[in-house]
C-alpha cells in the first residue's frame, strides 16, 4: 500500500485527471449524424464511408454519434412519425452543435423541426429541394444538395453517335421521385429533347410505362426505384433489383439509371450521384460549421454535390450494340461498380 | 455459551494464527465460524480422525492426549491445527486426542474456510503447524503474533515535488501550448506527454503505468482513434513479445537453461578467462530469446554464485570482481546487438518503415550491428583475459561436482527436448526466414501456440511467465508514439526545428553526435525503455530528413541508451547489488569497467560508418 501522503496525491491526481477529461468531453463539439434509413443499407454505408474519410482528416477532438431512423424501408407513416419523435428526443437530450440530416425522411421528421430555431446547426444532405423544408430562409441551416449528374449523362449520350435523342424519365410518384423529376424537367437537355417525366404509383404502371416508351423514346432515364409498390392491390415494395432487371430486359430504348442499384440488379448503365462524395461533402460542411461557431463567423453556404460515379454492366451494354470509351469501364472499376 | 456475531468477530481477530488474514478473509471466516459446546468428558477431536475443523477454546479446560504425555489447554489455546495441513481432503488427520475436562466452549472453523487464507499467506499454515509440533513435542508454543505493522516511511521530498509538478505542470503545458499557437489537439497531447514524463522523472508510480494512463486519457477524449492508441496491441510486436517470453519461460522451467550452463562450464578449460567467457557466452545465448537484461541476470546470478563459491577467490580481489563483471556484462552487453535482446528494441521496431522492418527482423539486425558486436565482444574478452588476473593462487572449478550435477539432471527429459526444438525453430526461423516464408513474429506466435498445445506452457505459466506489465508498457508507449504521427506532431516538430539541424548535412558522423546528446540527455531523467523509445521518436524524423537510414537511427538510440553513469540509470546494477556485489567485488573497479564501455560504444558507432557504407546503409 502506498504511503498515506502518496495516496492523497495519487487520489488527487486521479480525481483531477478524471475531472479534466470529463470537462474536456463536455466542451468538445458534438456532431449527430442522422440517417433516414438503416445502418446496413448500401447507400448509407457508402455515405458513411465518405463521412468517415473526411472525419479521419480532422484532428480536432469532436464527439460524433450516429443514428438511423429506421430498421427497414418498409415503415408506415405512423412508424416514421414515431421514429421522428424518438430522434428529436435524442437530439434534444444530447444537444449536438451540428445535426447532419441525411436523406429526405431525416429532414421531414427531424431536420426541419430545428430549422430557424436556436439549438443545433443543421447540415442537410439530400436530393430534395431544400426550399421545400424551409431551409433556404433559416439562418442555422446549410448543407449539400445531391444533384442528379444530368450533364454527365448528356456527355455520355454523345458517344451513342446520334445528334438528337428523345429522352423520357421514369420514376415513382413519391417525394423523392418528384424531386428528381423536378431536376430532370428543369435541366437543359440540348441538343436532345426531353419528352416527359412519368411518375408512376406501382410496378404495374411502371411496366406499362416501360412498354409505352418503346413507341417514341430513344433513352429511358430510370430514376430512384426504392419503395415501388407491386400494384393497386399489392402495397408491398417490389424488389428494386428485380425492377432493374425487368426494365433492362423489357425496354427497347437504352436505359440509363441514376442509382447503382439499377446496374446491381441487372441494368447496363447508370450515372449516379456519388454517395461517397455526398458523405465527404456533408462531413466537410459539418466541420466548417464547427469552425464557424468557433470563430463566430457566418455559416458556410449550401452547395450542390456534383460528384458522380459510373456503374456499368458491359455484357448488357454490348447486347444493345453499344460500346463506350474505355474510360467509362475504368471509372466504374475504380469506384467498384463494374458488374460482370 | 452463546456469542453474538460481533463477539465471534472479535474472537477471530484476537486469534494470533489468523492475525495475518485480510479484512475480507476475516469477513468470510465469520460466515463460516460456529460456536460449539462440549460437555465434560467428551472428545473434541480424536487422533486418526479426519482433521476437518480447527478449534479455538473460548471457555473451559481440555486435555490434549498424545502417546507420550497429557497437556491441559484452556481459553485461547487451539486444537486441530492439522486442518491447515496442505494435504488432499480427508488425508489430513488429527495427531492427538483432545477431551473436555470441564464444559468447553469453542469456536469452530471448517478446513475449507481456512484453505484460501493459508494458501495466500504461508505464515498462517506454518504458524499452525509449528504450534502443533511444539505442543506434541512439549515445547513452548512459538510466538505466532503477526509482526506489528511498520510505521510507513515519510514520502521522500523528490516524490512530493514530483506529485505537485504532475498536478500542475501538465495543465500549464496544455495552456501554454494553446497560447503559443499549437492546435488544440497538439496542446492536449503536450499536456498528457508532460504528465507522463513527470511521472517517470520523479518515479511516482511504476514505470509502466504513466503511458497506460496517457493512452486511456487519449481514448477517453477521442484525441486519437483506438486503432492508433492501441496500435501496438494488434501489431506483430505483441505476438513477438508473447512468443519470446513464452520460449524464455519454458527454457528456464524445463531445466534446459541450467543444463546448458553446466554443460558449457564442464566443457570449457578450467581457467578464469574461460569461466568468464562461459558466462558471457551464456548471456549471448539468452539474449536471443530473453528481451530483458534483468531476466537474463536473474538466470545468470545463481550460476555466478555457484562458481564464486567454488573458486573461492578472496573478496574484492580482481578475480572475484572479474567474475561478477563477466556475469553483469554477459547479461547486458548484447542488448543493442539483437532485436530480441531488449524489449525497447522490439517496441521501437514498429517505428521503422515496413520494408526496413522486413529486412532487419531476423539475423540482419546482428549483421548491421556487426562492427559494434565484434568490437564490444573483443574488447570485453581482452579485458577479461588481461585485466582481471588472479592476485593469489586460485582454486580449480570442481569439475567432479559439475559432472555430478549433470548426472543428477539425467538424460534430457521430453520437456527439455521440446524447449530445445522450440528454441532452434525460433532461432532458425529468425535467421533464415526464407524457409518458412512468413514473419518471425508469426513464427514466435506459432512457437507460443505449440508450447501451449503441448502443455509445456500452461495457464499458470501464461499468467506468470510473461511480463505483462512490461508488455503493456511497451504497447502503450507504442500508442503514445503512434499518436505523435497521427496528430501530425512530427511535422510540427520538423517545422519547429526548421533548419537547425542543417549542420548535420546528411553526415552520419554529425548525426551520431546528435543521437548521443539526445539519448544521454533523455536517459538522465528517464528509465532505459522510455528513454530509448523517446529518443528514437525524436531522432527518427530528423534522421530520415537528413537521409540517415532509419535502422541506423534506431540502432544508435539502442546502443547509446545503454550508456550509464549513475546507479539509478541501470536497473541491472541494482540487481547485482542485491546479488552481493559489495560483499564480493571491488565496486570501484566494477564502475570503472562499466564506464569504460561507454566511450567504447561511441567509438564503435563511428567505426561502423565505413561498414554501414559497405552494407549500403549509409
Amino acid at each position: 500500500m502506498k504511503n498515506r501522503l502518496a495516496l492523497v496525491f495519487a487520489s488527487l491526481f486521479t480525481v483531477l485527471l478524471l475531472a479534466l477529461l470529463v470537462a474536456f468531453n463536455h466542451q468538445k463539439p458534438r456532431v449527430l449524424i442522422l440517417h433516414s434509413f438503416s445502418e446496413t443499407g448500401p447507400w448509407e454505408t457508402a455515405v458513411n464511408t465518405g463521412i468517415q474519410r473526411e472525419l479521419a482528416r480532422n484532428r480536432r477532438p469532436i464527439a460524433v454519434r450516429w443514428r438511423y431512423m429506421s430498421f427497414s424501408g418498409d415503415m408506415s407513416p405512423a412508424q416514421w412519425a414515431a421514429a421522428g419523435r424518438r430522434n428529436q428526443g435524442a437530439v434534444d437530450s444530447w444537444e449536438p452543435d451540428v445535426l447532419v440530416a441525411i436523406g429526405e425522411e431525416a429532414q421531414v421528421y427531424v431536420g426541419r423541426h430545428y430549422a430557424g430555431r436556436p439549438g443545433p446547426r443543421l447540415v442537410y444532405a439530400m436530393g430534395e429541394d431544400p426550399a421545400s423544408f424551409g431551409y433556404t430562409t433559416a439562418g442555422n441551416v446549410t448543407g449539400v444538395h445531391e444533384a442528379l449528374p444530368l450533364a454527365q449523362i448528356v456527355e455520355l449520350l454523345r458517344h451513342l453517335g446520334r445528334p438528337a435523342l428523345r429522352i423520357r424519365a421514369l420514376g415513382i410518384d413519391d417525394p423523392t421521385g418528384q424531386a428528381e423529376g423536378q431536376q430532370v424537367r428543369s435541366f437543359d437537355w440540348g441538343p436532345h429533347r426531353l419528352l416527359g417525366v412519368d411518375l408512376v404509383d406501382d410496378f404495374e404502371a411502371w411496366q406499362a410505362a416501360v412498354h409505352a416508351a418503346a413507341r417514341d423514346t430513344d433513352v429511358l432515364l430510370v430514376l430512384s426505384t426504392g419503395g415501388l409498390p407491386g400494384g393497386p392491390e399489392d402495397p408491398a415494395e417490389t424488389d428494386r433489383l428485380f425492377v432493374a432487371d425487368w426494365t433492362e430486359r423489357e425496354s427497347k430504348p437504352l436505359v440509363i439509371g441514376v442509382r447503382e442499384s439499377f446496374v446491381a440488379g441487372g441494368g447496363a448503365l447508370a450515372v449516379i450521384p456519388s454517395p461517397y462524395g455526398l458523405g465527404e461533402q456533408a462531413a466537410r460542411k459539418a466541420l466548417d460549421v464547427l469552425a464557424s461557431i468557433r470563430n463566430r463567423t457566418p455559416l458556410p453556404s449550401p452547395e450542390v454535390s456534383l460528384e458522380f460515379q459510373i456503374a456499368l454492366r458491359p455484357a448488357r451494354l454490348a447486347a444493345r450494340g453499344i460500346q463506350l470509351p474505355a474510360l467509362y469501364a475504368q471509372a466504374a472499376r475504380a469506384s467498384q461498380s463494374l458488374y460482370d | 455459551m452463546s456469542l453474538t456475531q460481533a463477539e465471534i468477530a472479535t474472537a477471530l481477530r484476537e486469534c494470533p494464527l489468523l492475525a495475518a488474514c485480510t479484512p475480507q478473509e476475516h469477513a468470510r471466516l465469520l460466515a463460516a465460524a460456529q460456536c460449539c459446546e462440549f460437555p465434560a468428558g467428551t472428545d473434541i477431536i480424536r487422533a486418526g480422525e479426519p482433521a476437518d475443523h480447527y478449534y479455538r477454546i473460548l471457555d473451559g479446560a481440555a486435555e490434549l492426549i498424545t502417546a507420550q504425555a497429557r497437556r491441559t489447554l484452556g481459553p485461547g489455546d487451539d486444537l486441530g491445527a492439522e486442518a491447515l495441513a496442505d494435504a488432499p481432503a480427508g488425508q489430513a488427520r488429527h495427531l492427538a486426542t483432545a477431551r473436555a475436562m470441564t464444559a468447553v466452549s469453542a469456536l469452530r472453523l471448517p478446513r475449507s474456510a481456512l484453505t484460501a487464507p493459508a494458501a495466500r499467506d504461508p505464515r498462517i499454515r506454518s504458524g499452525a503447524l509449528l504450534g502443533l509440533a511444539a505442543r506434541l513435542g512439549e515445547l513452548p508454543p512459538p510466538d505466532t503474533q503477526a509482526p506489528a505493522p511498520k510505521a510507513p516511511a515519510p514520502l521522500p521530498l523528490k516524490q512530493r515535488i514530483g506529485w505537485v509538478a504532475t498536478l500542475t505542470l501538465p495543465l500549464l503545458a496544455w495552456y501554454a501550448g494553446g497560447h503559443l499557437g499549437l492546435p488544440q489537439h497538439s496542446a492536449v497531447y503536450l499536456g498528457l506527454f508532460t504528465m507522463t514524463a513527470l511521472m517517470w522523472l520523479f518515479s511516482l508510480v511504476d514505470e509502466y503505468i504513466p503511458p497506460i494512463i496517457a493512452v486511456v486519457a487519449m481514448l477517453f477524449i477521442d484525441l486519437v482513434p483506438a486503432q492508433v492508441a492501441l496500435h501496438g496491441f494488434y501489431s506483430r510486436t505483441f505476438l513477438l513479445l508473447l512468443g519470446v517470453y513464452a520460449l524464455s519461460a519454458v527454457l528456464v522451467s524445463s531445466g534446459l537453461a541450467y543444463r546448458v550452463m553446466l554443460g558449457i562450464l564442464a566443457r570449457l578449460p578450467d581457467s578464469p578467462f574461460w569461466h568468464r567467457s562461459a558466462l558471457t557466452a551464456f548471456g549471448f545465448v539468452l539474449s536471443i530469446v530473453m528481451p530483458s537484461s534483468n531476466a537474463r541476470l536473474a538466470l545468470l546470478l545463481p550460476l555466478y554464485r555457484e562458481m564464486d563459491d567454488s573458486l573461492a577467490a578472496p573478496a574484492h580481489s580482481r578475480e572475484a570482481t572479474g567474475l561478477m563483471i563477466a556475469t553483469f556484462t554477459g547479461a547486458t552487453l548484447f542488448s543493442p546487438l539483437l532485436l530480441t535482446a531488449k524489449s525497447s528494441n522490439l517496441a521501437a521496431f514498429t517505428m521503422l518503415p515496413i520494408q526496413v522492418r522486413q529486412e532487419f527482423q531476423g539475423i540482419w539486425w546482428l549483421v548491421g550491428a556487426g562492427v559494434v558486436a565484434v568490437g564490444l565482444l573483443a574488447c570485453h574478452l581482452l579485458a577479461m583475459r588481461f585485466l582481471f588476473r588472479a592476485d593469489t593462487p586460485r582454486r580449480a572449478l570442481p569439475a567432479e561436482r559439475i559432472a555430478g550435477q549433470i548426472a543428477v539432471l539425467g538424460r534430457l527429459r521430453p520437456q527439455e527436448w521440446v524447449a530445445a526444438l522450440a528454441f532452434l525453430l525460433f532461432l532458425g526461423g529468425a535467421a533464415v526466414p526464407q524457409w518458412h516464408q512468413s514473419q518471425p513474429a508469426w513464427l514466435a506466435g506459432f512457437v507460443l501456440a505449440s508450447l501451449l498445445a503441448l502443455g509445456l506452457f500452461d495457464k499458470r505459466g501464461f499468467q506468470t511467465g510473461i511480463d505483462w506489465p512490461l508488455i503493456f508498457f511497451l504497447l502503450a508507449l507504442d500508442g503514445l508514439t503512434q499518436a505523435i504521427h497521427y496528430l501530425g506532431l512530427t511535422e510540427v516538430m520538423i517545422d519547429t526545428v526548421g533548419h537547425r539541424f542543417d549542420w548535420i548535412g546528411g553526415q552520419l558522423g554529425w548525426f551520431i553526435l546528435l543521437a548521443l546528446a539526445v539519448t544521454l540527455l533523455l536517459r538522465l531523467a528517464l528509465p532505459l525503455t522510455a528513454g530509448m523509445i523517446l529518443s528514437a521518436t525524436l531522432l527518427m524524423p530528423i534522421g530520415m530528413d537528413q537521409g540517415i537510414h532509419p535502422w541506423v537511427v534506431l540502432f544508435l538510440t539502442s546502443l547509446f541508451s545503454d550508456i550509464w553513469f549513475m546507479p539509478h540509470q541501470n536497473s541491472s546494477f541494482q540487481q547485482v547489488l542485491a546479488g552481493g556485489l559489495r560483499a564480493r567485488c571491488d565496486e570501484t573497479l566494477f564502475f570503472h569497467y562499466a564506464w569504460w564501455l561507454n566511450p567504447l560504444r561511441v567509438v564503435l558507432a563511428y567505426a561502423s560508418i565505413p561498414y554501414w557504407r559497405w552494407l549500403g546503409l549509409y
